[in-house]
């Protein structure tokens, strides 16, 4: 699923300055399995901005809502009425249902309350990491199901690189080198003959947006 | 001084060859580097010019190797992969081929969060591998690149050696070496014939100095000989220890020479070379 | 509440907003809990909440986790309203 966190608070209420009816809308699907932009991140949010505004003695109205999805426009009627109402809306959808928004309400304020970051799992509650990075040619076949380009941190398709030692990261020595990992995982299924293919440069015509994918089989 | 291929001449005729680790300065500065030649050209047989060491911005190796060039030395042309992508790569590949460079060098550089820029969006189009594949495509190039003979699981980075022999590199440099017995071992798994290796050595300046070094397995009999002597006698302790590591590589078969590592005290390597019979 | 642990950033930031100088949670010392981890849960909700705080321009000590042996209750300390 789609990682993201909030935003610096700071960030938020400059970003929200001088709206007056601020429609806050939160998103049931990913941010609310990262604990960002669910329920409970929606209210927290909302009691800030007051906050914030009775400090400084500034008059506020907030609205919250959390929908299905954001990132499909037909889960926007549910908050039709509301996004009509308000003067900036502050999605805390990543950024896909961000611009979703933006594109169906052209002349409404659509501010990110998140920062979006990457495609990945729970590790355990309250730890995401990273696992895919969307590179539109994927080699998991050659390397034990493990991804070397979200987990490498210098992307070597042909790895280790030399700093790896004692199965951990040069770069980020907390971490497991992912190639130690798929080098064991190969063994264990005994195929390690894999890691002696030489993979060639990857192409990237199929990684790099703004990407597309049409299926005419489905099109109405 | 012939420079085509030349250190691949020394290297096939048996002479023990001694090459060195070369930063090129931080700033727009071409005495310095003709400076520098001038010390190193009588004293190594070849100069391996990095491209931004450590992921701090140097000047870049392409106009390093011609200024070494036009002062007569012979130099091996590092290309990193954090920096560019397959076609930069490629256009400085041909530039220092035009200029008449045969020699090339890759590794896996250093990520950019440890430098001057952790900000920058690093490239890694291409990896080693791939790179030596590409770098071998020049006629007569002579390709090398480094292992760290003392990284476990050994057997996981002589699998990734073997794809690098596979794609044609003709010749390895090693980590620093201090602990000899582990070295031999290393040595003993490397049965590729046509492959030359390279010892890498570093003088230790000082006690001090080896804390902040990255781990390099350092024996503790080494480490002891530093601590013990009087912090102005440890340069001098440092060099001794590094000119025995040498003399010992000489004796091991299927060492074709050294790597000096001394980006900071270039000055030792005129000693260090000199009390170690090298020239 | 039973433990500390209970408790949510939310219930928090409600009463301050509600007029709170300063909210005052009362749980096990951490090593005494009762039920093992609530205390330190408390503990880590409560730095994460104090930093949206201090984003707010407000006192760190806004929110404050009071260590109170368990035999203690609130009940018996004197709660002076600052108005």
């Amino acid at each position: 699923m789609i990682i993201a966190q909030r935003k610096p608070i700071k960030e938020i209420l400059k970003m929200l300055e001088g709206y007056k009816k601020i429609l806050i809308v939160g998103c049931r699907a990913c941010v609310t399995v990262c604990c960002a932009g669910g329920q409970k991140e929606v209210e927290v949010m909302g009691s800030i901005i007051r906050i914030d505004r009775k400090r400084r003695n500034i008059a506020v109205k907030t609205i919250e809502r959390v929908i299905d999805r954001q990132c499909d426009s037909i889960y926007f009627s549910a908050i039709d009425e509301d996004v009509q109402e308000s003067d900036a809306v502050l999605s805390l959808a990543c950024g896909v249902g961000v611009n979703m928004l933006a594109e169906t309400y052209p002349k409404k304020v659509i501010l990110p309350a998140l920062n979006t970051g990457f495609m990945g799992i729970t590790e355990e509650q309250g730890v995401w990491s990273e696992r895919c990075i969307g590179c539109g040619d994927c080699i998991l076949d050659k390397t034990a199901g493990l991804c070397p380009l979200a987990r490498c941190p210098k992307g070597v398709l042909n790895g280790p690189c030399l700093g790896s030692n004692q199965g951990k990261c040069e770069v980020y020595p907390e971490n497991d080198c992912v190639w130690y990992l798929i080098y064991k995982r190969l063994k264990e299924l005994n195929q390690l003959d894999k890691l002696k293919e030489i993979i060639p440069p990857k192409n990237w015509s199929e990684g790099l947006p703004p990407r597309k994918i049409i299926r005419e089989d489905i099109r109405l | 001084m012939k420079i085509n291929g030349s250190l691949k001449a020394a290297l096939s005729k048996g002479h023990f060859v001694v090459t060195t680790e070369f930063y090129p300065p931080k700033e727009a500065n071409k005495n310095e580097v003709e400076k520098r030649a001038l010390v190193l050209k009588n004293v190594v047989d070849a100069v391996l010019v990095r491209d931004n060491p450590l992921a701090e911005v140097h000047m870049s190796p392409l106009a390093t190797t011609t200024i070494l060039l036009n002062k007569g030395l012979k130099p091996i042309m590092h290309i990193g992969i954090r920096d560019k992508n397959r076609l930069a790569i490629q256009s400085d590949i041909l530039g220092a081929s035009a200029l008449g460079v045969k020699a090339f060098f890759c590794l896996e550089d250093c990520h950019q969060r440890v430098g001057d820029h952790p900000g920058a969006k690093a490239v890694f189009d291409l990896d080693c591998v791939q790179l030596i594949s590409i770098m071998k495509k020049i006629e007569h190039s002579f390709v090398g690149t480094r292992i760290n003979p003392f990284a476990h699981p050994l057997e996981l980075h002589l699998i990734n050696l073997s794809k690098k022999i596979n794609a044609g590199v003709d010749f390895i440099q090693t980590m620093p070496v201090f602990d000899l017995e582990r070295f031999e071992e290393f040595i003993s798994l490397i049965k590729e014939e046509n492959l030359y290796l390279l010892a890498g050595v570093s003088p230790i300046k000082s006690w001090q100095a080896l804390q902040s070094m990255p781990k390099m397995n350092v024996p503790d009999s080494i480490v002891r000989r530093l601590k013990n002597s009087p912090e102005n006698k440890q340069a001098e302790e440092g060099i001794k220890i590094c000119v025995e590591i040498i003399n010992a590589l000489k004796e091991i078969k299927g060492v074709s020479g050294i790597h000096i590592f001394a980006p900071d005290w270039e000055e030792s390597i005129p000693v260090l070379v000199h009390r170690a019979n090298l020239k | 509440m039973s433990c500390t642990g209970k408790i949510d950033n939310l219930t928090l930031l409600h009463a301050l907003e509600e007029g709170a100088e300063q909210v005052f949670v009362f749980g096990c010392p951490e090593e005494e809990c009762h039920n093992l981890t609530g205390s330190k849960k408390a503990r880590t909700r409560i730095e994460y909440l104090k930093k949206i705080l201090m984003e707010l321009g407000m006192r760190e000590d806004s929110v404050k986790f009071v260590a109170v042996p368990r035999v203690i209750s609130p009940k018996r300390y004197k709660i002076y309203h600052v108005s």
